[in-house]
């Protein structure tokens, strides 16, 4: 390979200092073919040329070699401090309430045990009023709908499908 | 995991998968920031700031498919805001170049001289030449992607490109030898 220099051409004629203009385009294939075709004609021809083109490929070769350098990163060590700034994460909160916004079955769930609940609640709070302040007769009914009462679980997924079809 | 997944797992509070986008964006957005601010440590807690920012900005990313321009304008905002502060430490600390005396030390220290004599030249540039030669040769982005990061039109791009390059081509060995 010839001698690189990077002293400009000593007798550039017009159809150098084109070709030369075009380098980056020429180096980067960003030239229309024609072009190309005509100033790679050109640099088969001109050595001066050909070396300026050499030069300005090993510029590109230095500049990324320059940018690489120094710039092995531990990801992991980036990605924990970083995430430590930041707490706990508030996209997982706004997820979840996207996500309880979203999904009928997980909506019409939540619901029905939250019906379940208060339902329980309320017969709990009912049967201990009714059995210190009713007669024996009265909470003897009582327990009697407790016992025709279905199973729990059963309460609980009528009240979610019936949230489900509400929702 | 490509880059949409991976960011809608991060928005869905999926931590892991920022470690994916971290690990893929990283190297590029350092190299970058090593370019404008010339200091490792500078560039270093401007990258983690700009993960910052960027994850807490994540919703507002409208196509994922852009998120390599989007880091990237982030960081070159970032790193004109600690330019425009004067907080850039100009202490150049790369490592000085371990010789041990063999055949191949001279082209080593010869390798590093140009190394060291185009980063001084990059550093020097005007900021628009340099943010533009970096996206174009490091990033290989069009002068098109260029001109809506920077928010310029092509022609200004491609013009501040060459100049660029005219001014680095100053920084290589005026000779080299002649290979076979």
């Amino acid at each position: 390979m010839a001698k690189l220099t990077n002293t400009a051409h000593a007798n550039p004629t017009p159809a150098c200092e084109r070709v030369q203009a075009r380098l980056p385009d020429l180096a980067d294939g960003a030239l229309a073919k024609l072009d190309e075709a005509r100033d790679r004609g050109h640099l088969e021809a001109c050595a001066p040329c050909r070396d300026a083109l050499v030069l300005h490929e090993r510029l590109l070769g230095t500049i990324r070699a320059a940018a690489s350098e120094g710039t092995e990163i531990d990801a992991a060590q980036v990605a924990g401090a970083v995430l430590a700034r930041i707490g706990p994460s508030p996209m997982a909160r706004r997820h979840t309430l996207a996500l309880w916004r979203r999904t009928p079955a997980m909506r019409g769930w939540a619901l029905g045990l939250a019906a379940a609940a208060a339902a329980v609640l309320m017969l709990a709070l009912l049967e201990k009023r009714v059995g210190f302040a009713a007669g024996f007769g009265q909470r003897a009914a009582l327990e009697r709908v407790f016992v025709e009462l279905p199973r729990w679980s059963d309460v609980v997924r009528g009240l979610g499908s019936l949230s489900r079809g509400l929702s | 995991m490509d880059e949409s997944e991976a960011i809608a797992r991060v928005l869905a509070g999926e931590r892991d998968a920022f470690h994916v986008l971290l690990e893929r964006h990283s190297g590029p957005l350092l190299a970058t920031l090593r370019s404008s601010l010339s200091n490792r440590e500078d560039a270093r807690e401007v990258l983690q700031e700009t993960w910052l920012r960027a994850y807490q900005n994540l919703a507002r990313l409208r196509e994922p498919l852009r998120l390599r321009a989007w880091l990237l304008s982030i960081a070159l905002n970032l790193a004109r805001a600690r330019h425009r502060r004067g907080f850039e430490r100009m202490l150049e600390d790369a490592a000085e170049p371990e010789t041990d005396g063999t055949s191949g030390e001279a082209e080593l220290l010869e390798q590093r001289d140009e190394l060291a004599r185009l980063r001084a030249r990059m550093a020097a540039l005007p900021a628009r030449q340099r943010e533009v030669v970096d996206l174009r040769v490091n990033h290989e982005l069009s002068h098109a992607e260029i001109a809506v990061l920077l928010g310029i039109t092509e022609e200004a791009s491609r013009a501040n490109y060459y100049q660029g390059l005219q001014r680095l081509k100053q920084a290589l060995a005026p000779t080299r030898g002649t290979p076979a």
